[in-house]
């Protein structure tokens, strides 16, 4: 009998320098806030910016209309808490989709070849929209 | 122009102090409907003037800030240059105007010039004496002339050998001349097969040995500690120290704790030259014997002789550890090649060339070079600079992974390819990936498909790296190949431009890039130009190793270059503290610290772990006694103490006779899986990586101890306690005394990666066991010269 011991690897992103400003990905491990805090940030990098006399700065980043949030796994449920805080606390338009990412993991052996098995993992991924929501009129 | 304008207007507005001209308190004319004839109004009168007052006081400080900042202290922190900032060529362009006014140049003044050194345009003035190239050019020609002045007196002939001149005649002077100068043109030297001056400095079975050089300008500065292939970039750049033979980059001039740690996990990439790092390259049929010693057998397996898998791990000579190192088989169990720390170059050399009749040792430490490049953008940056000879297997499997965020490569993956000189191209191209499996992509490297034999081949011989020098050109020639209607393209390769082997590996410090030492720079200069690109020294890969809650090399100090390097910091720190005056720096005799206060006393640790267990059960306070041999016995916990201090005393007797004190180091590393040997004199410890439960900074050198068994509830339920808004509150528990030292801190600070204060260290193995057996994951964490102990939660490190 062959001792392996599993390795499980991060899924294979592609590197974008953008996507500091404007991807969020929460493990099992972030603290809820800490990540609510994030998204805020990021957000608020793309908000309007004025100069001291009150003129806009033109903001490079037109593009962009949404924050993304992602969360595998285990991250699941933190991700849905976070879209209902955006949602229904801070009044955030939020969309919902959820995903299927492919991980690789790797069976190591001390001495024998590694073993690789591909993993399909479930994932969730919000678009929160950088605008707030109209405020509904009571009727 | 209106700019301008503005801008004047407001240092003019800055200098100006407003007062209300027109006043309201005495402005008040005759009421036309009453007919009260005006008098002063108090109230207005007095607010008036309380304006005034503000205004002066506020006009004061901005005509002080107007003229306080120069411009170039609005530029990012990166571009900042505090040196020369008289010279507007340091500032962008865009700012140059701003910069020349704020000097006063463009103010058109009798004299032109109001700052020193600068000419009406801004240009540094003409120096007084020669600098640079041409000073040390006349200095050099100044010391030639000297030196042959100085043989004509003496009548040495050229190499040195000392004659008579009057007895010596002319004929035969001639005679002798004509024969040095035959022997010397006979002198058969390899021919340099480029201009740029690049040869192989390979030692076969002996001591590689820089012995000729292109540039022997800088050869007098290299006699003891070398340079590395960027050397003159770095030194530019970063503080330089000189370690285990070379010259290092130690940290970077500008403080980057924060920068280093975000580029390496968020955004961005860190380079460091590490071609300090050991590489040699093992021949023969003896080697499985050979790097089984080495590796504990580790590197035997099937995965890693035959299928060319790369191993990490500790190699050890005589049952000893020695450093972190990584073993490469290039040829099925017949050639590997071994990449050490330079501190242990001397201990793993002399093991290896006495072996040489089983094998061939070639050292190339002055012949492959290496850049690590750690950080998500690693893979992406140094992609858009190596740029493939051809298109192979391996170099599409690069291709097709170059976009990846770097995470994603698993460790010990390799790509092993001919490379184009980067320099052809004009600036770091960011690669085109097309859109592929991924996982399939990386399942095949991971099987060896991104590793060409041909290119492994060139890379670890001789023959290959002199190869790929062949026509190496300077950077003259490729500048006039560089025809202006190649803007922005790539020059096109030549049939005379070489291609260069290399081999890009994934290890735990990230991505390191191996190539011939002639090619380091040409790859490294290009990767300092990819955008977020930061560099680091010695002190930043210990710190993302620290990050990571792993051990970094001063962190070994079961290595005996670990233990060495202790002890260096802990004199460096001691020779400060000596030099501060007596009542401006903390007195440790009253503190009565465990052990030196200056670092980690292993010796200290040793003595009490091992004295402790010959305390008796019932303690005895009758008298000191000694034995025949004048060894104190031990009777209660206070012997203890007095007998740590008898025998450190005795070691410094040794120390003073010139006698080494360890012939085996104090402590020695094991794991946790069984009981340790405690008949050994050496103390097992293990290391361990720590968090703070509660509060606490932790700093290096902290000492911990284990929390004794009465007050370990209450240090539990302290450590707990939260307000109301759930902030953490301060533990009002006394620190444990000194017999419940168990090890050091190595290193500890505040780590931006976790958020709160962790450190590594080492603690004693037998506790460690009993803890562990106990399933108590909690240790006491306290600092040199402090009284506030916090509570920490451990787990283990695997080295």
């Amino acid at each position: 009998m062959q001792h392996y011991k599993l390795v499980k690897h991060a899924p294979p992103l592609k590197y974008s320098y953008n996507d500091s400003r404007t991807v969020v990905h929460i493990k099992s491990s972030t603290p809820f806030m800490s990540a609510a805090k994030r998204i805020l940030k990021n957000i608020d990098y793309f908000d309007h910016k004025y100069t001291k006399k009150g003129k806009p700065i033109p903001n490079q980043n037109k593009l962009v209309s949404y924050i993304v949030v992602r969360g595998m796994g285990k991250a699941i449920s933190k991700v849905t808490n976070l879209a209902l805080y955006f949602d229904h606390e801070l009044g955030y338009k939020v969309e919902v989709f959820t995903k299927t990412v492919e991980v690789l993991d790797e069976l190591q052996s001390a001495n024998d070849d590694d073993v690789y098995q591909r993993r399909k993992v479930s994932c969730l991924e919000l678009h929160i929209d950088l605008q707030k929501k109209e405020p509904q009129s009571e009727s | 122009m209106a700019d301008f304008n503005q801008r004047r207007a407001k240092l003019y507005n800055s200098r100006l102090i407003r007062a209300e001209v027109a006043d309201p308190a005495f402005t008040a004319a005759q009421d036309p409907v009453t007919g009260v004839s005006a008098k002063l109004d108090v109230e207005k009168f007095v607010q008036s003037r309380e304006f005034e007052i503000k205004e002066f006081e506020l006009s004061k400080l901005r005509s002080r800030y107007s003229s306080a900042t120069r411009v170039f202290q609005s530029l990012p922190r990166s571009l900042r240059r505090r040196t020369a900032s008289h010279n507007v060529r340091r500032v962008p362009k865009r700012l140059r105007t701003r910069a020349l006014r704020e000097m006063g140049l463009l103010m058109k003044e009798p004299d032109g010039n109001e700052t020193k050194g600068v000419d009406k345009q801004g240009r540094p003035s003409k120096a007084k004496h020669s600098r640079g190239r041409e000073l040390y050019r006349l200095r050099r020609q100044e010391k030639l002339l000297r030196y042959a002045a100085r043989l004509k007196l003496s009548g040495h002939l050229v190499d040195g050998e000392r004659v008579n001149v009057r007895n010596v005649k002319m004929r035969t002077k001639l005679k002798e001349l004509r024969k040095r100068i035959q022997e010397l043109s006979q002198r058969v030297e390899p021919p340099l097969n480029n201009v740029c001056g690049s040869v192989d400095w390979t030692g076969i079975n002996e001591r590689a040995t820089i012995d000729k050089v292109s540039t022997i300008r800088y050869i007098t500065r290299q006699r003891e500690f070398k340079w590395l292939p960027t050397h003159v970039w770095h030194a530019k750049r970063a503080h330089m120290v000189k370690r285990w033979g070379w010259n290092i980059a130690y940290e970077p001039t500008m403080k980057c704790f924060r920068q280093t740690s975000r580029q390496s996990r968020t955004k961005g990439c860190i380079g460091f030259d590490t071609s300090f790092y050991t590489t040699i390259v093992l021949k023969g049929d003896g080697l499985g014997e050979i790097v089984g010693t080495l590796t504990d057998g580790k590197a035997l397996g099937k995965k890693y002789a035959q299928n060319g898998r790369i191993w990490e791990g500790f190699i050890q000579v005589d049952d000893e550890l020695l450093c972190h190192s990584m073993v490469w088989w290039i040829k099925n169990g017949k050639e590997c090649m071994l990449r050490i720390h330079p501190s242990v170059y001397d201990h793993v050399m002399d093991y290896l060339l006495s072996k040489k009749d089983s094998i061939e040792v070639q050292d190339c430490r002055y012949s492959i070079g290496s850049v690590t490049v750690t950080g998500p953008q690693a893979l992406c940056s140094l992609a858009s600079i190596i740029h493939p000879s051809s298109q192979t297997v391996a170099s599409q499997l690069f291709g097709q992974l170059s976009t990846l965020n770097s995470s994603a490569i698993p460790l010990g993956s390799a790509f092993s390819f001919f490379a184009d000189d980067p320099r052809l191209w004009p600036r770091p191209t960011k690669p085109h990936a097309k859109p592929s499996d991924a996982l399939e992509s990386i399942i095949q490297v991971q099987s060896g498909a991104g590793v060409e034999v041909s290119t492994m081949e060139a890379l670890f011989s001789v023959e290959g790296r002199v190869a790929s020098y062949a026509g190496q050109p300077s950077l003259k020639q490729l500048g006039r190949r560089r025809t202006p209607d190649l803007v922005g393209r790539p020059i096109p390769k030549a049939d005379s431009d070489p291609s260069v082997p290399i081999a890009l590996v994934k290890m735990q410090c990230g991505f390191v890039l191996l190539a011939p030492w002639h090619w380091v720079l040409p790859f490294w200069h290009q990767l300092a130009h990819t955008p977020h690109f930061a560099i680091g020294g010695l002190k930043q890969l210990a710190q993302l190793r620290f990050e990571k809650g792993e051990l970094s090399f001063a962190d070994c100090a079961f290595t005996r270059a670990g233990f060495v390097e202790g002890l260096a910091k802990a004199e460096e720190l001691e020779a400060r503290w000596a030099k501060r005056p007596k009542s401006k720096r903390v007195n440790y005799d009253k503190l009565d610290e465990p052990g030196s206060p200056f670092g980690c006393d292993w010796r200290y640790l040793q003595l009490l772990r091992q004295k402790l267990k010959q305390v008796p059960p019932v303690e005895d306070y009758t008298g000191t006694e000694f034995t025949i041999t004048q060894e104190r016995v031990i009777k209660n916990k206070q012997d203890v103490f007095e007998a740590i201090e008898d025998q450190k005393e005795k070691d410094r007797l040794i120390t003073a006779l010139g006698k080494p004190v360890f012939t085996q180091l104090p402590i020695k590393l094991v794991g946790l899986s069984e009981q340790p040997d405690t008949a050994s004199s050496q103390l097992s410890v293990v290391a361990v990586k720590f968090s703070m439960v509660n509060r606490g900074h932790p700093a290096d050198n902290a000492r911990i101890y284990t929390i004794p068994e009465e007050s370990y509830l209450r240090w539990l339920e302290e450590a707990g306690k939260r307000t109301i808004l759930g902030k953490t509150v301060p533990v009002g528990l006394e620190c444990p005394g000194k017999e419940y030292l168990i090890g050091y801190a190595t290193s500890a600070t505040f780590n931006l990666a976790a958020g709160k204060g962790t450190g590594v260290g080492l603690i004693d193995a037998e506790v460690a066991y009993d803890l562990h057996a106990k399933n108590r994951r909690t240790f006491v964490v306290r600092n040199v010269a402090s009284t506030a102990c916090y509570l920490a939660e451990w787990t283990l490190v695997a080295v």
